[in-house]
Parts: C-alpha cells; sequence; structure tokens
C-alpha cells in the first residue's frame, strides 16, 4: 500500500506521523487522474518517486514521543552524471525516504542515517543535499557533534561563510574545546576578514598534532592581514618547517619578508611557490572519501590532493577509482606519479610498466618511464622510451630535451645539439636547452663563429640567464678564433655576472675576461682571489684547476676554451624524475 | 528636435558647447536626467545601436567561440561626442555559415561595425544620443574573427585610430579625417597573427607617440580542436590550459607610420601566459607607464618599466602575480584607477566562477595587497564568471564604483537542464563605493537592464550623451550589444576634462588631481584601455559630489610634465592642452 505522506487515513496505527509542510509538484502530480491502461505502471513509477522525494519538501516528524521539524533535502541534479554514483545516491535515498515512513523508528536511528546519507552527498560536493541532510541529523540528534561540524564544512566549501560559523558554533557548544572545529571556524572567520576573531581559536590547534601545520599557516595569515610581518614570517616558516609540503605557504611568507623590507627572502619563497595545502589530520572530514562512489568521483578527490600535494590521498584516490575502472591507462599514469611523489618510486615503477603493458605507445607513460630509468641510470633504455615518445609527438620539448641529454653522453654530440635545438625552439623558455645546444655544438667540433651566433641569440633571449651569458662571456674571452674573441664584451659581460652574483665561477670569467684583454696582471689578480675564497671555504679538490689557470696566467697565456667551457654548470644536471612526475604538463590529470 | 552639435567639429568643444547649452537652457547636467526604472537604462536599440554579436558556434565546442566580442567608444570624428566601434565573430572551422547554431543577424554582414553618434538635444533639455552605422562609407573591412578592440591616435595627426584584436591576423586602421580608415597593418608592421583578445597603446619609451602591446591568449586552431568534459561527463568547452599559451608582443612606433616589433629586446618575451587583459599605468609614481597582463588560469605579469626601453616581470615580488592564497586566478578583464583616494593606480581583475573578483590595493611604491576581502568585493563575486569590467563613478560622489559584466565559459548544468540553448548566461553587477575601502552590491536598484541574464563580454566606459556621467557599452556573446546610459549621475556635480598632449593628441595615461575645497583630493587618469576587449573614452569625468566648488587642478603628463589650472567651471566639459597651464615644478 501506497502511504501518501499527510493521508492520516491511511497512516498505519503506531507508524511515525509524518506529513508534507508544503505540497510538491509530484504531490500534485500523485493526485491527477491516470487513464486506465497506464495506471498500473503509473503509480509504479510515482511509488519509485514518492519514496525518494518525500525528502524533498519539509517535514513534521513525529518519533520518540516528539514532534521533529525536518527540512527538505533538495534533490540534487545527478543527470549525465556516472551511473554507478546516481544509482548508489538514488538507492540510498530511496532507504531513507522508506526509514522516514517506516513505524517505530527511534529519532537516533533516522539522525544516523541522515547523517550518512549527508556524508554521501558531501563526499560527491553536493552540498546542498548535504546540507540539508546534516541539519536533520543535528536535529534529530542534537548532542551529537559530528552533524553540527560536518554541516559547518559543507557550508564552507559551498561558500557560505556566515552559515558555517553558526554551524561550527554550535559544534563548539557541544564540544567546546575541539581543536580541528576550532581552527576549521578560524579559517572561516579569516576568509570573513575577521582575523582579530580568528586568531585565539588557533591557539588549541598550535599545540596538537596534526593541527599546527595548518593553525601556523592561519596565524601567520592572520598577522599578515594585520601587517604583523614579524609574526607572519615567525607562524609561516613554523608551518613550513612543519610541513614543507605546504608550499602555498611560500607565498604570504614571501609578501611578510617583502613587508619586512628583506626582498632576498620574498624572491627566494616565491621560487618555491607551489599549490600544496598544509595538511590538517581531521578524521571525520579524512572519512568523508570513504562515502565517495564511481571512479569518476575518486578521479576528482585524487586530483585535489594531487593538486594540494598530499600524494598519498592521491594514490588513494587513483587506486580506488582503478578498482572500479582498471583499463584507464591515464589514470594508471597518473597512479604511477602519484606513488613516486609519495616515495614509493618502484610502486611507480610497476604501474608504468603496467601501464605501457596496456598502451605501449602512450605518450605520458613513455615519457616519464624514460626519465625514471634515466634517474635510475639505464640511459639506452630511458631513450627508447623517449624515442617512442616522439614518434607520438614530434613537438613534445621535454622528450628533445632528454634525449639530446642521453645522446650528449653517449658522445652524439651533433645528434645531442639537433634534440637541444629542437626543444628550446618548441618551449622557448628552456634556456638551458639554448645552452646546451651550445656546448654539444663545440663538442661536435662546429666553428666558434657557430657556436657564439647561437650563444648570442640565447643571451638576446635570456640577458639575465647567468647559465647563458657565462658560456658567451668564456668563449668569447678563450676562443683561439680572432672573429670570435671580444675581451673587451667578455669583460662587460663578466663583470655584469660578477655583480650580480660574487660567486667562484663568475671570478674566473673575469680573469679569463682580462687575460682576452692582455691585461695579465688583472687577470692573475681575480684568479688568486678566487683560489683564496676557495680554499678559505675549504673546496680544496677545486685548486688544482684554479691554480693551473693561475700559472697559465702568469704566462701570460690564455686558457683553452675546451677548459674554460668545461664548468660544472655547462653540463646537464644528472636526470632527476621529480620535476616531470611533479609538474610536467597534462592536457588532463588522468 | 534640436540638434547642437555638428561632425565638422575638429578638435572642437562641442561637448563642452553641450553642456554649456544645457546649462543656458536652465537644465544643466543637473536636471537633464530622466529617472527611470534605475540607475541605467539601456538605450542601443532606441538610440540606433541594433548590432548582435554572432560568435559562429556550430556545436564543435571551439573554446574561443564564447570569448568575444568587444567594444570602443572614441570620437573618431572629432566632433566631440562618443562613436562606437563593435567587432564581430564569425565562423570557426570548415561548417558552413548555415550550420551555425545561431544564424547571423538578418541584413547585416559579418564584420565590425562603426557607429556614428549624431548626439542630439531633445526640447525637454534631455541629450538625445543617436547612431548611424557608417561601417560601409568608413572604408573598414575586418577580416578574421573579431574579439577586442583598442584605440589611439599613433600617428599623431589629431585623428583617432582603430587597433582590432582577431582570430587570425589584427588590423590597424588608420583615421583618415575624413570619416573613412585605410587599413595599414601591413606597411605599420603590426599584423599580429596569434590569438589576442585585449591590446593597449602606450607610449611606453616617452619619445612621444603611441607604441602598441598586444597580450596573445593560446595557439588555437580548429583543426586541432580539443575535446574536454564536464565534470558529469558531458560535452563542455576546455580550458586554456588545453592549449599552449601564446607570447604576447609590443610594437615600438618608430614615428614614420612603422613599429618594430621589440617583443625580445624589451624583456617582454621572459615571461607570458594566457593574456585576455591589458592595462597600462604608472604603478610605482616613477612616472613611467607600466604594463599589467591579466591571464586565464595563470600568473599575471606586471612589467615595470626600466626607463631604459627594457620591461622587468615583478608581478610576483608586487603582489599583483596570484591572490592572497598564492594562487593564479583566470584572469579576463582589468582595470587600474585610483579605488581608494590615496593617489596611485590600485588593480582589479575579473574571474571564473568559484573565485572571487580580486583587488589589489597599491602603497604608493608599486607594491599591493590583496585586499578583496576586506572590501566586501569576494562574496558576491564567486557565483559569477566574470569579463568587461569598469571603474567609474556612476553617482558622481568622487568615489569610483564598479561594473562588471558576467557570462561563463563552460555551460551551467542548471541552464542545461532547462534546455537552455546557451547555458552561459548570468547577470550582471554594480557595486556602489562606500568610501573607506568598502564596497556594497546594488544591482538590484540599477535598472531592468540589470534583471537580464546574458553572456557579456566587453565593456566600454564613456560619456556616450555628454551630459556629465559615464555610461557603458555592453558586448555581449551570440547577443545584442547595450548601451546603458546613466539616469543617475548628472544629479550631481562634476567635472569633464580632455586632456590633448603636445601634439594634439589625448594624454593616454595623463593624470589628473583635482583638488575641492575642505575635500580630498581626487585622482583620476586618461585612458583608453583596461576592461576586456574594449576600448574606453579618454577623456576624464570626476565626480565632485554635492559642491560646484573647484580648487586648481594639476596635470601630471606623459612626458613628465606637470602642470596646474585654476578657475575651472564644473557641471562642462574643458579641455587643457599640454603646455599652456601652469608648470608646476616638483
Amino acid at each position: 500500500m501506497i502511504s501518501l505522506p499527510g493521508s492520516d487515513a491511511r497512516r498505519p496505527a503506531g507508524s511515525p506521523r509524518c506529513s508534507q509542510v508544503r505540497g510538491s509538484g509530484l504531490a500534485r502530480l500523485r493526485r491527477a487522474a491516470l487513464p486506465g491502461p497506464a495506471l498500473l505502471l503509473g503509480w509504479a513509477i510515482i511509488a519509485w518517486a514518492q519514496d525518494a522525494d518525500t525528502l524533498a519538501a519539509p517535514l513534521s516528524w513525529e518519533g520518540g514521543g516528539q514532534t521533529y521539524k525536518l527540512v527538505a533535502v533538495p534533490a540534487p541534479l545527478l543527470e549525465g552524471r556516472e551511473p554507478a554514483m546516481q544509482q548508489a545516491l538514488g538507492s540510498l535515498r530511496r532507504e531513507l525516504a522508506a526509514l522516514v515512513r517506516k513505524p517505530g523508528v527511534k529519532p537516533v536511528e533516522l539522525g544516523e542515517a541522515f547523517g550518512h546519507m549527508g556524508r554521501h552527498y558531501h563526499a560527491h560536493h553536493l552540498y546542498g543535499a548535504a546540507a540539508g541532510c546534516y541539519t536533520n541529523a543535528e536535529t534529530l540528534e542534537p548532542g551529537v557533534f559530528r552533524w553540527p561540524y560536518l554541516l559547518g564544512y559543507a557550508y564552507y566549501q559551498a561558500s557560505h561563510p556566515h552559515k558555517a560559523v553558526a554551524a561550527y558554533r554550535r559544534a563548539l557548544a557541544i564540544q567546546p574545546g575541539d581543536a580541528a572545529a576550532q581552527l576549521r571556524l578560524a579559517a572561516v572567520y579569516l576568509e570573513l576578514n575577521q582575523p582579530a576573531v580568528a586568531e585565539p581559536l588557533l591557539e588549541r590547534p598550535l599545540e596538537q598534532d596534526g593541527l599546527r601545520e595548518a593553525a601556523a599557516f592561519l596565524k601567520g595569515k592572520a598577522a599578515l592581514a594585520r601587517r604583523d610581518y614579524e609574526n607572519a614570517v615567525r607562524y609561516l616558516e613554523a608551518a613550513l618547517a612543519e610541513g614543507p609540503q605546504a608550499t602555498k605557504a611560500h607565498y604570504p611568507l614571501a609578501m611578510a619578508y617583502r613587508g619586512l623590507g628583506d626582498v632576498d627572502s620574498a624572491r627566494r619563497h616565491l621560487k618555491l611557490l607551489g599549490e600544496g595545502e598544509p595538511r590538517v589530520v581531521d578524521p571525520l572530514v579524512d572519512e568523508l572519501g570513504t562515502f565517495l562512489t564511481g571512479a569518476r568521483t575518486h578521479y576528482f578527490r585524487a586530483i585535489e590532493a594531487v593538486r594540494d600535494g598530499h600524494y598519498d590521498e592521491a594514490v588513494y584516490g587513483f587506486t580506488e577509482a582503478l578498482a572500479q575502472d582498471p583499463d584507464n591507462v591515464n589514470a594508471r599514469v597518473s597512479l604511477a606519479r602519484s606513488l613516486y611523489l609519495a616515495g614509493d618510486r618502484e610502486g611507480g615503477h610497476e604501474q608504468l610498466a603496467d601501464a605501457l603493458r596496456r598502451q605501449p605507445d602512450h605518450l605520458l607513460g613513455n615519457f616519464l618511464m624514460g626519465v625514471l630509468l634515466d634517474e635510475q641510470g639505464q640511459p639506452g633504455k630511458a631513450a627508447e622510451h623517449y624515442q617512442v615518445t616522439l614518434a607520438q609527438d614530434p613537438e613534445h620539448a621535454g622528450a628533445h630535451y632528454y634525449l639530446a641529454t642521453v645522446l650528449l653522453g653517449q658522445g652524439e654530440f651533433a645528434r645531442a645539439a639537433e634534440h637541444y635545438a629542437a626543444a628550446w625552439r618548441l618551449e622557448p623558455r628552456l634556456a638551458s636547452a639554448r645552452m646546451l645546444e651550445a656546448m654539444a655544438l663545440l663538442e661536435a667540433g662546429a666553428p666558434h663563429t657557430t657556436v657564439r651566433a647561437r650563444l648570442d641569440q640565447a643571451v638576446s633571449a635570456y640577458p639575465d640567464e647567468t647559465m647563458v651569458v657565462l658560456p658567451l662571456a668564456r668563449l668569447l674571452a678563450t676562443s683561439p678564433d680572432a672573429q670570435v674573441r671580444d675581451g673587451a664584451r667578455a669583460l662587460t659581460l663578466g663583470e655584469g655576472l660578477f655583480e650580480a652574483s660574487p660567486r667562484l665561477e663568475n671570478a674566473e670569467t673575469l680573469a679569463m675576461a682580462y687575460a682576452a684583454l692582455g691585461r695579465y696582471e688583472d687577470a692573475v689578480a681575480w684568479q688568486e682571489s678566487a683560489i683564496s675564497a676557495t680554499a678559505a671555504a675549504g673546496q680544496f679538490f677545486q685548486l688544482p684547476r684554479l691554480e693551473d689557470a693561475l700559472s697559465r696566467y702568469q704566462d701570460r697565456e690564455r686558457l683553452p676554451t675546451s677548459v674554460a667551457l668545461n664548468a660544472s654548470m655547462l653540463r646537464p644536471p644528472p636526470a632527476r624524475a621529480l620535476g616531470p612526475f611533479r609538474e610536467y604538463p597534462t592536457l588532463s590529470a588522468y | 528636435m534640436l540638434t547642437l552639435l555638428t561632425r565638422r567639429n575638429p578638435h572642437g568643444h562641442a561637448a563642452s558647447i553641450l553642456g554649456r547649452v544645457l546649462a543656458a537652457m536652465g537644465l544643466s547636467a543637473l536636471s537633464a536626467a530622466a529617472v527611470a526604472d534605475g540607475y541605467f537604462s539601456d538605450q542601443a536599440e532606441a538610440s540606433g545601436v541594433d548590432f548582435v554579436q554572432f560568435n559562429g558556434m556550430s556545436g564543435e565546442f571551439y573554446m574561443i567561440e564564447n570569448l568575444g566580442g568587444g567594444g570602443a567608444l572614441f570620437d573618431y570624428d572629432n566632433d566631440g561626442d562618443l562613436d562606437i566601434y563593435l567587432v564581430q565573430g564569425a565562423m570557426l572551422g570548415p561548417k558552413a555559415l548555415s550550420e551555425a547554431l545561431f544564424p547571423p543577424q538578418p541584413g547585416k554582414p559579418l564584420t565590425d561595425r562603426l557607429y556614428r553618434n549624431d548626439l542630439s538635444v531633445a526640447r525637454d533639455g534631455t541629450p538625445r544620443p543617436r547612431f548611424v552605422d557608417v561601417t560601409e562609407a568608413s572604408g573598414i573591412r575586418s577580416a578574421g574573427y573579431g574579439m577586442g578592440v583598442t584605440v589611439g591616435d599613433y600617428d599623431n595627426d589629431g585623428w583617432v585610430d582603430v587597433y582590432v584584436n582577431n582570430y587570425g591576423r589584427n588590423q590597424l586602421w588608420r583615421n583618415n579625417g575624413n570619416g573613412t580608415f585605410s587599413e595599414v597593418t601591413d606597411q605599420a608592421g603590426v599584423g599580429e597573427e596569434r590569438l589576442s583578445v585585449s591590446s593597449a597603446f602606450v607610449d611606453y619609451d616617452r619619445d612621444g607617440d603611441l607604441d602598441l602591446f598586444v597580450s596573445n591568449y593560446v595557439y588555437f586552431d580548429p583543426e586541432e580542436n580539443r575535446e574536454c568534459s564536464a565534470p558529469d561527463g558531458s560535452r563542455d568547452y576546455c580550458s586554456p590550459r588545453a592549449y599552449e599559451p601564446a607570447p604576447d608582443r609590443l610594437y615600438a612606433n618608430r614615428g614614420d607610420g612603422t613599429f618594430e616589433d621589440v617583443t625580445a629586446k624589451s624583456g617582454i618575451a621572459r615571461a607570458f601566459g594566457t593574456g585576455l587583459g591589458v592595462v597600462v599605468a604608472d604603478f610605482n609614481g616613477d612616472a613611467w607607464p607600466d604594463i599589467y597582463v591579466a591571464n586565464d588560469g595563470m600568473a599575471n605579469q606586471l612589467w615595470r618599466n626600466q626607463k631604459d626601453g627594457t620591461f622587468v616581470d615583478d608581478g610576483l615580488l608586487s603582489g599583483t602575480a596570484v591572490n592572497m592564497e598564492g594562487a593564479a586566478e583566470a584572469s579576463m578583464g582589468v582595470d587600474a584607477v585610483d579605488v581608494d583616494g590615496d593617489g596611485d593606480e590600485d588593480l582589479f581583475m575579473t574571474h571564473l566562477l568559484g573565485e572571487t573578483n580580486t583587488i589589489y590595493i597599491n602603497d604608493g611604491e608599486g607594491w599591493f595587497e590583496d585586499r578583496t576581502m576586506a572590501t566586501g568585493l569576494a562574496a558576491p563575486s564567486k557565483g559569477y564568471t566574470s569579463f568587461g569590467t569598469a571603474w567609474f563613478d556612476y553617482n558622481n560622489d568622487g568615489w569610483l564604483d564598479l561594473y562588471i559584466a558576467n557570462g561563463g565559459v563552460n555551460n551551467f548544468l542548471s541552464l542545461v537542464l532547462q534546455n537552455d540553448p546557451y547555458p552561459l548566461h548570468q547577470t550582471n553587477q554594480l557595486f556602489v563605493n562606500l568610501g573607506e575601502g568598502q564596497f556594497k552590491e546594488v544591482t538590484k536598484a540599477a535598472g531592468k537592464v540589470f534583471k537580464l541574464s546574458e553572456v557579456s563580454r566587453g565593456v566600454a566606459c564613456g560619456d556616450v550623451d555628454s551630459d556629465g556621467d559615464a555610461d557603458l557599452l555592453v558586448v555581449n556573446n551570440n547577443g545584442r550589444a547595450r548601451l546603458l546610459v546613466n539616469q543617475e549621475g548628472n544629479r550631481r556635480h562634476w567635472l569633464g576634462l580632455r586632456l590633448l598632449d603636445a601634439r594634439g593628441r589625448d594624454a593616454l595615461g595623463a593624470r589628473v588631481r583635482v583638488e575641492r575645497p575642505k575635500q580630498r583630493p581626487l585622482w583620476r587618469r586618461a585612458r583608453a584601455d583596461g576592461s576586456y576587449a574594449s576600448a574606453n573614452d579618454p577623456r576624464v569625468l570626476v565626480g565632485l559630489g554635492d559642491s560646484a566648488a573647484l580648487g586648481p587642478v594639476r596635470v601630471y603628463w606623459p612626458s613628465g610634465l606637470v602642470e596646474q589650472w585654476s578657475g575651472l567651471q564644473a557641471d562642462r566639459y574643458t579641455t587643457l592642452r599640454e603646455g599652456e597651464g601652469q608648470e608646476v615644478k616638483s
């Protein structure tokens, strides 16, 4: 029998009284007359829909001897979403609706059911529906902390900060000292531009493991908002010390240093800026992840975790998603990346290998496998993967670059130069590729005029980039080709380098430039200074090379170009997979 | 109908004539406002602006089809009133025009349109802008898929020229001074072929002629169209991350009608992103113009002018590259004005749904703080995807207010489920500046036109009816252009200034300080750039509030000269020429 809400006549004795506060479209539809042949089917459809829709309007529910005013739980728009998710949420909603009507249900039982449903909605980012469920759960279980707490979080995520404040306040009334609630509430107050209210709420979280990092981050931001730069630096440095993955903190920290007038520190932190969020160990929120259904929702959660630098969570998300969607090679590559970034290199390797077994020509899979093998000291095998990558995408700048580096190491200088050139032409911001192309050309025996032209071009594009200015200065200072050698310009460039950064290699470059101009006394003086500074720094392994150059200057000889350009910074660094695994641009994250 | 203005009034002061006649008729600006249903009324159709943007949608979800277009408010015929230029789209990809999901306006060729303003005054003293489509007679034959437009007198002949941003080669139209234009793109060397939306004329080297900065977006090719999905799995527009960003361009004016591409030489090539908006201003008070580029989903650039022909990107350290969370936002439109009245240029950017629009307050040294939360502009912006924007004093109370044009770039599920044919539309917003760094949304009181839900993009600001308050030209993607005529501002007093440099050109970048007895001074800047894909009226309009009393007016010319005028009259437009004021030694 269909029990129509509000139809007391049909209500079985002892069943909870359950009435619609206001009519809905479906209620009106239910009362509409249906033609005979369609009657059965029509009622079947209505019955199916009615159970679920019981929740879509406010309810007055009686149970345990009390009347509870339950708010509407709007039916979220699920059209177009994954079938698994639609099915799971639809089925849960129908079960909940049935429970609302079921006789003899206790308030606590219904409260838990609303909360359960709320967490499912919440996990799928359906905040409106989640908020309705949590509100009802709180009504039915007024002393339970987690419902107003999760309600506050849902409101916060849905950009309803004032409602979030009210909910968190209610949660704290139940558990006054709950540090996680204090932290969350403080975050909302900061968003509402009320740092003075937020800051006291952070004291307890600052003392608690798992919350300290986020609390320090928020403290720092609050101090920054007050232009209290010293405390901002103190707290933000503490946040980063606690959780270096919270790369987002580098930005407010940079602004705080800027406020203190320490521009160098500000610039240093700006270079480290990322999207990593401070970690919050919050079991109630963390548990939401277990309510996800459907691969796509796991993917989104995993991608968010990657963005926040929480790679363990990303591994979990991709693993869960792949359990439902095992043939998604892109996702498997993302899992490999997450594993690597979470510290499980072997696991990353295995997943990449699995991905390439499933799709041997997978572009990103091959590229990352190449980088990984390169890092593991297997350049030959790495090169094979770079070649596959380039066969798929001849304009893959990264594959050109890494392949060039392998070729350089194998002594195939001309081919290396070609690939470096391809790399910087495809990605003009790859200044190192320009420099390495020049070095490869030099090794391949190209005329110094050609090498100089390449470096001139690079310096024109990147006049402040040491890695191109330095080799040009040294080539101009030491080339035996009179058409290339230009001591005056070498000196100008060298002075610029030294002024920007008084480092050993720049002092050496100045000495080379003076030698090119025939000013050997100056060259000797600079070289001696370089030697003294190196000895003082205890870098004795550098001394033989420096002293050999000194004796040449004392003998009024220039350094050979091959020696001048044999500097560590003019060679490719050892392959490291971390950068490409973490930051390599992809059209989609999975 | 009394026609007061003639189009044959080169360099004339027609607008000031209008102001004087209005005053003589006892109407003045104060009584000219007709109260309609709110602060603004849409008078596009009534005034003859019948432009409908065609976006070329054909179901292929080409990402650029929902980006255009823009418009310009400028006085091309030097008759003292503002004319209108609107850029038009075209079909994209191989499909025929007949396959467009929304067919173009019948009877109108798919080209950019130029409307001449034949401003007149009705018997009741109400100024009546009347626009006549003069595209054919003007000789303008746009090519490509139009995105945006900027204006400036690049050849210093006293007639303002037009630069059009296209998907496809951009075009430079030289104003011949007789109502016609000639295309000089090739001769000038500014035929940038990358996809650009906004650009700005700027005399970055202070050599007396206007150079050109073009912000480019992404490398897009319909033949390599990417397929992207909404979170629910349905087909949707791609984000710019699906494409490679395209580098911006800086062209130096050689002074002989040609430009040199100095992108690399100037340092501009060192950083770039998905540029959609650009604004030029002196952000650090060194009297040299800096360039700010708003990138979509990438860090923005603030190019500090090094005074030697080069620029350095100081976006991050200046605090304007990313928001207070350290996150790059999807910047679309941008504007720079002195929001807080402290004499320096602050920045405002419009952003994507879920992000806030962001306001960066300048400390005077070119270092900024993200004060979005504190101003009250954060929460009302999170539910919108915003593009064009204008800081303007709509109520002439002396504080700059804010207009924001909205419209999504990804389908709104709620509209999709209603079978909406173009499910991107949203309403636009108006915020009043309460002073003390606080803003309040007043959209509901702003008029019926604010109830329209459209896919708005470009916004240009200017006093179309020359009645002393700022009006707005709003360009809608796949929709009708709107002309929001201000019904509110000229209830208060105002000062209108046209600033001409020593060569007789609108002195873009000139800053004005207006003293008022016992009140804070007001700072304004002559500018045509900013917003999104659009060009503003370069005249300076200063709301004076309830008092017409004026102190000295000081002009900081782009050349570095500082001059002062005294005894200027309120409630009228006055032309100030460089070299004719009293020099002030700083």
